[in-house]
């Protein structure tokens, strides 16, 4: 499943007002023409209907000609926009449509689009639409709901294979060879249990039904901190943790869901490591944000993955042949995280370097 | 010591009941939450194991209701992982602690024996566990007279570890007590911190304390 709001579309074709253009530009073409001809002929037939050879000098026939342009210059301006206006209120429904139409997600499928109530082509149009998302809409519940009682569903005989496994563990006569091998199913299950977990929460927030508890929170405090674990989790492979988050940077987040987010990073910053390699991490505030960047050395992520590491179960090729476990939705929950608080996340990766920048509102 | 479990899918109960009279509790097993608001203040538990989405009145009703009643017996809850909310407000109606689901076993018995211990004792400033002690207060800790230097995250790890001293401590449990991580972040964290509390604490001791209890957690005894 890729995110909802995916920009998978092409953009929308530019000048979304050319059809009233046109019509606009054909009416005052006709009515012009019309006006054109009226004049040559009501011209033409003044000079018909007098006798040719009884010459009037006080009025030539271009004099003539331009007297009755003159004339008629009013009427026409006055039909002109007569015409555009009444072409501008015929294309106003259309255009409402098209900035409510342009205003639907996934999200508010089930707010409809506006109907005038004069039950014209617009209306029929605005009906057909919003019969159209509603289906929609209840097709995206329908999903959500699913994966919602799917997950759910699977956490009773989760608990059950990891009780069980437990008990079998706890057996001090179990031989060694079946002690491993029940080890390797408790951490499948363990595993399972993370995406089980990670794929509910994702369905919730999509749903909105995950409620966040903000409260102003120091991020160079949680920085600080989370350098520590950085430091012991990265000791094996002799990695050198720096840290800059100095100065007072605070946001206003839910302090757990902000510490998932920031323990997120910092595990893939080891995991994708290498030995001997470097994390830095910094807070800092920037304008009106505040501004945590992690940075590791490693492999780094090629161009091509690069967009696609926040989706849901993406594993980029450079990753199928290294031994990283993880759940696959990490990166999708620390986005989520991001987003839902007004913020965002995203990566660079180059010359051997990722890094990982949240981007909060700062207070 | 006598037990009720509260749990209306009827597997989970069952696994409950086998875990827990594995472990030597004595185990009444109840499905709908108002039967257990009734047996509570009927019969005397030593704790309560329930679920939260229950028939009858749901998990936080009944544990209100029992407060209300001026019923103090310990309330384990246990709802669905990552339920920040639930916990809160389990929390507030007067449940004691909570579990989320899917759990382990080894972390429902330890809190159990932690719940029904802190109701005894008050919460002891002075820990012991061999020749290792903790004094909270001063935040020192020593073995056989010689004081070790912990950081602030070892000695809270260390800590957690000699409250439940004889207890295996699930990984989960020690994330949450000691880090305050309410998920599964996927990490080896605790197992690396062990390491480092292993070679500060036992390393240059012929008797070991720390003891691993391979794929459910890590226990301290003498």
């Amino acid at each position: 499943m890729t995110r909802p709001d995916a920009p998978s579309t092409p953009p929308p074709p530019s000048g979304t007002a050319s059809l009233q253009r046109r019509l606009t530009f054909i009416h005052f073409t006709l009515f012009n023409i019309a006006i054109l001809i009226t004049i040559f002929f009501a011209w033409h037939d003044f000079y018909m209907d007098h006798d040719t050879s009884v010459p009037e000098p006080e009025v030539s026939p271009v004099t003539h000609l331009s007297e009755i342009v003159l004339r008629s210059i009013f009427p026409l301006a006055v039909l002109d926009i007569t015409s555009w206006l009444l072409i501008r209120s015929t294309f106003r429904p259309i255009q409402n449509l098209i900035t409510a139409a342009e205003k639907l997600t996934t999200d508010n499928l089930h707010s409809p689009l506006p109907v005038t109530g004069r039950g014209d082509e617009v209306d029929r149009l605005a009906w057909v639409l919003n019969s159209l998302t509603s289906r929609l809409d209840q097709s995206f519940q329908r999903i959500r709901g699913f994966t919602l009682h799917a997950s759910h569903e699977l956490k009773t005989p989760l608990t059950i294979l990891h009780t069980g496994f437990e008990r079998a563990l706890l057996n001090p006569s179990l031989a060694e060879h079946d002690r491993e091998q029940l080890l390797a199913w408790q951490d499948e299950t363990l595993r399972l249990n993370r995406i089980v977990s990670g794929l509910s929460l994702l369905t919730k927030a999509d749903a909105h039904q995950v409620e966040l508890r903000p409260e102003p929170v120091r991020l160079d405090f949680l920085v600080n901190d989370l350098a520590e674990d950085v430091d012991v989790l990265g000791h094996a492979d002799r990695l050198k943790i720096t840290v800059n988050a100095s100065g007072p940077v605070s946001v206003y987040a839910d302090r757990h869901r902000l510490r998932q987010l920031l323990l997120n990073l910092a595990d893939n910053a080891v995991k994708y490591n290498q030995p001997g390699g470097t994390v830095h991490m910094s807070a800092s505030r920037i304008g009106k944000d505040a501004i945590m960047e992690i940075s590791n050395s490693g492999p780094g992520i090629p161009p091509d993955s690069l967009p696609r590491i926040f989706d849901r179960f993406y594993r980029g090729p450079e990753n199928q042949s290294r031994m990283i476990e993880g759940s696959g939705l990490g990166l999708s929950i620390a986005q989520w995280i991001a987003e839902a608080h007004g913020g965002s996340l995203a990566a660079t990766s180059a010359n051997g370097l990722t890094t990982l920048t949240l981007r909060l509102p700062a207070i | 010591m006598k037990i009720l479990v509260v749990e209306d899918e009827p597997r989970t109960a069952q696994a409950l009941e086998l875990g827990l009279t594995e472990c030597g509790y004595e185990v009444t097993i109840t499905h709908r939450g108002d039967d257990a608001v009734e047996l509570i203040c009927t019969s005397a538990f030593d704790a309560v194991v329930m679920d939260i989405m229950l028939p009858g009145v749901d998990g936080l009703t009944a544990v209100r209701t029992l407060r209300q009643r001026s019923n103090s017996t310990p309330i384990l809850l246990l709802s669905a992982r990552g339920e920040v909310n639930q916990r809160i407000e389990g929390l507030n109606a007067g449940a004691d602690d909570y579990v989320a689901k899917p759990f382990a076993m080894g972390e429902v018995v330890a809190r159990l024996q932690a719940l029904t211990r802190r109701g005894g004792e008050a919460r002891a400033i002075l820990l012991r566990v061999g020749d290792l002690t903790l004094d909270v207060a001063s935040r020192v800790a020593s073995r056989n007279g010689r004081q070790i230097d912990l950081s602030a995250r070892e000695f809270k790890l260390l800590e957690a570890l000699m409250r439940n001293q004889g207890t295996v401590c699930p990984r989960s449990m020690l994330l949450q007590e000691v880090w305050e991580y309410d998920f599964d972040p996927g990490t080896n964290l605790v197992d690396v911190y062990i390491r480092k509390l292993r070679e500060k604490v036992d390393n240059d001791f012929d008797r070991q304390l720390l003891h691993t209890a391979r794929g459910i957690g890590y226990l301290i005894r003498e």
